[in-house]
């Protein structure tokens, strides 16, 4: 099982004191919490992306990099990286760079995005969002698991002995999971390619959750890719916490009161109630947080928003903290041993270069294209061998 | 009150041919915070679930509100905002509204109506519009040709025609083929009909 913590690095006022962070200290604290995450011992941080403010994190690889040459363990991953306005060539070419940088320490969230604008900022049209999801993900797969394409579509202009590089390290794309909050169209689509399925369900009641997540595990099955138990499931979550729960409360409720998503509506109490927001102590956490097997059956990532509302860098870095050393030890012990043996372990670049090999044996990084002036991928000798 | 008289005479047409009605009044003003929760949240909580529930479950709805300013009152517009639009399709609808005064008969048909017509409910075709005055007229014909009571009754009658008809029924079967021939391939689960409305990639990918 894997623990994380993810941000979408919005510039928010801090309600209790209207201190507004500047892009820079914004950008620093990211990569700041990205590198507490791997001490506390999280497996995953990630970073959302926006091209609008109050947002700062335009350019999710560049940020990923940065925190990935300063860590060693930690997975760098997207919340969410929008497969409808990114031309999937850059992203099937970013992504790969980075799990070469790294060693393999990247996977992905695909997203259609959230706001409607942005789409005519990158030349597409809202009006064709799922349909464009669905032919740029199929491209992007393709890109990564053949070494030359050949590919028409409606979105993109077509691609001639295209060949995306650098190649995926070890011959192994990176893993991609499919988040979606209401859409049924990209729980198929997860379950469909036998990717993940990620309910960032932090605004959401269990009772939906479940439903999606149900949904993408019965497809997963029909689709072939094993039982329905063993599909790819995360979660999102959202927990602030402190010794003593009533501080927790009383600290963190200015916070709730004023957040640019729910506030001025429900109060906290009937939030936290609602959704899987937890304020209190972290033995609450602990107790809230194992229910959600229950409700979705035995998953593999458990991410967390810490870094939102206005809170303050240092109070951030300290719910960091408390997660990786109180929380989540806690939890991973429990949820790894109720998970029976046929649920696969969380997708790690190793394990998935195991099973590659396994199926096709060991995979030669030869290079395997000509040098100089070439712009048609492989030679022609090899080509014969190849679609 | 006016509900009252409307769910009163509604089950009483209905029960003559023996047909056992169950009525259920949400009094919206107590779900008011949920309500405006949901607006702000985009889902409701487990109070406005029961009642988006019983609403579902319902063969038949009346819906009543105040006029403030032409219009619906701001809470019950915003109970239809906060909802899922699905709910209301092909349901039986019966409209009352009351007022001060007669001066805001029209109001039903000008700005509550065509919600309705919009969210593609079958409307009971005589909306009933109670201004104060009617409920002190206590005895038919004596402040109104059609007192009151007799548009309630009128009303009712309509109701009780449209589902000893079928109409809701009707509806709900025509929405169900359709959804069937669009959705295809849904696995015999017990998930909610919002989570079928997705095209199977293969098809998608036109590779089926």
């Amino acid at each position: 099982m894997q623990f994380g913590i993810f941000t979408i690095a919005d510039i928010t006022p801090d309600p209790t004191t209207g201190r507004v962070p500047t892009e820079n200290e914004r950008l620093k604290s990211m990569v700041e919490q990205g590198k507490l995450a791997e001490q506390v011992g999280l497996d995953v941080f990630a970073i959302g992306e926006h091209h609008n403010p109050p947002f700062v994190t335009s350019s999710p690889t560049t940020t990923l990099a940065y925190v990935g040459a300063q860590t060693e363990e930690i997975i760098l991953s997207t919340a969410t990286t929008l497969i409808t306005t990114n031309d999937p060539v850059k992203i099937a070419e970013d992504y790969a760079m980075l799990q070469h940088l790294t060693g393999g320490r990247v996977d992905l969230v695909m997203g259609r995005g959230n706001t409607g604008p942005v789409y005519p900022w990158f030349g597409q049209d809202i009006r064709k969002g799922v349909e464009i999801a669905i032919e740029n993900y199929d491209l992007l797969r393709r890109l990564w698991t053949e070494d030359v394409v050949n590919w028409e579509g409606q979105f993109r202009t077509p691609l001639q002995q295209f060949t995306s590089t650098p190649r995926p390290l070890d011959g192994v794309a990176p893993f991609v999971w499919h988040g979606s909050i209401r859409s049924p169209q990209i729980a198929e689509q997860a379950a469909y390619y036998g990717d993940g399925f990620l309910h960032n369900n932090i605004f959401w009641p269990m009772s939906h959750t479940k439903q999606m997540v149900q949904l993408y595990r019965e497809r997963y099955e029909h689709y072939g890719h094993g039982k329905a138990h063993q599909a790819y499931v995360g979660l999102g979550g959202q927990a602030f916490m402190r010794k003593n729960s009533q501080d927790a409360i009383n600290e963190f409720r200015p916070y709730f009161d004023n957040a640019p998503v729910y506030g001025g509506g429900p109060s906290m109490e009937d939030f936290t109630a609602q959704t899987p927001l937890t304020v209190g102590s972290p033995e609450q956490v602990i107790e809230r947080y194992l229910t959600m097997a229950d409700n979705v059956g035995d998953y593999q990532r458990q991410m967390f928003l810490m870094d939102h509302a206005g809170l303050p860098q240092k109070t951030v870095l300290e719910q960091i903290e408390l997660l990786g050393t109180e929380v989540v030890p806690v939890l991973r012990r429990e949820l790894d041993a109720r998970r029976p043996a046929d649920v696969p372990e969380a997708p790690t670049h190793a394990a998935r270069v195991a099973a590659a090999e396994a199926e096709r044996g060991a995979f030669d990084d030869a290079y395997r294209f000509e040098t100089g002036d070439n712009w048609t991928g492989l030679r022609a000798e090899d080509a014969k061998g190849q679609r | 009150m006016l509900t009252d008289q409307l769910s009163r005479e509604a089950a009483a047409a209905l029960g003559r041919d023996g047909t056992e009605v169950e009525v259920r009044t949400v009094e919206l003003r107590e779900y008011a915070h949920d309500i405006t929760d949901a607006l702000l949240t985009r889902f409701p909580n487990e109070r406005l679930s029961m009642v988006i529930e019983q609403v579902r479950a319902a063969d038949a709805v009346i819906a009543v509100t105040p006029v403030f300013n032409v219009g619906p009152s701001g809470l019950f517009k915003t109970f239809f905002d906060a909802v899922d639009i699905e709910l209301w399709k092909g349901k039986p609808v019966l409209l009352g509204a009351t007022a001060g005064t007669a001066r805001h008969s029209l109001a039903i048909d000008y700005a509550i109506r065509p919600m309705f017509s919009y969210l593609k409910s079958e409307m009971v075709p005589t909306a009933v519009f109670a201004a104060s005055a009617d409920f002190g007229a206590d005895t038919e014909g004596q402040a109104d040709e059609q007192p009151l009571t007799v548009r309630v009754r009128r009303a009712a009658a309509e109701l009780a025609t449209m589902l000893r008809s079928g109409l809701g029924d009707s509806a709900e079967a025509a929405d169900g083929t359709e959804q069937e021939a669009a959705a295809a391939p849904v696995t015999g689960s017990s998930l909610d009909a919002e989570f079928s409305d997705f095209v199977p990639m293969g098809k998608l990918l036109g590779r089926d």
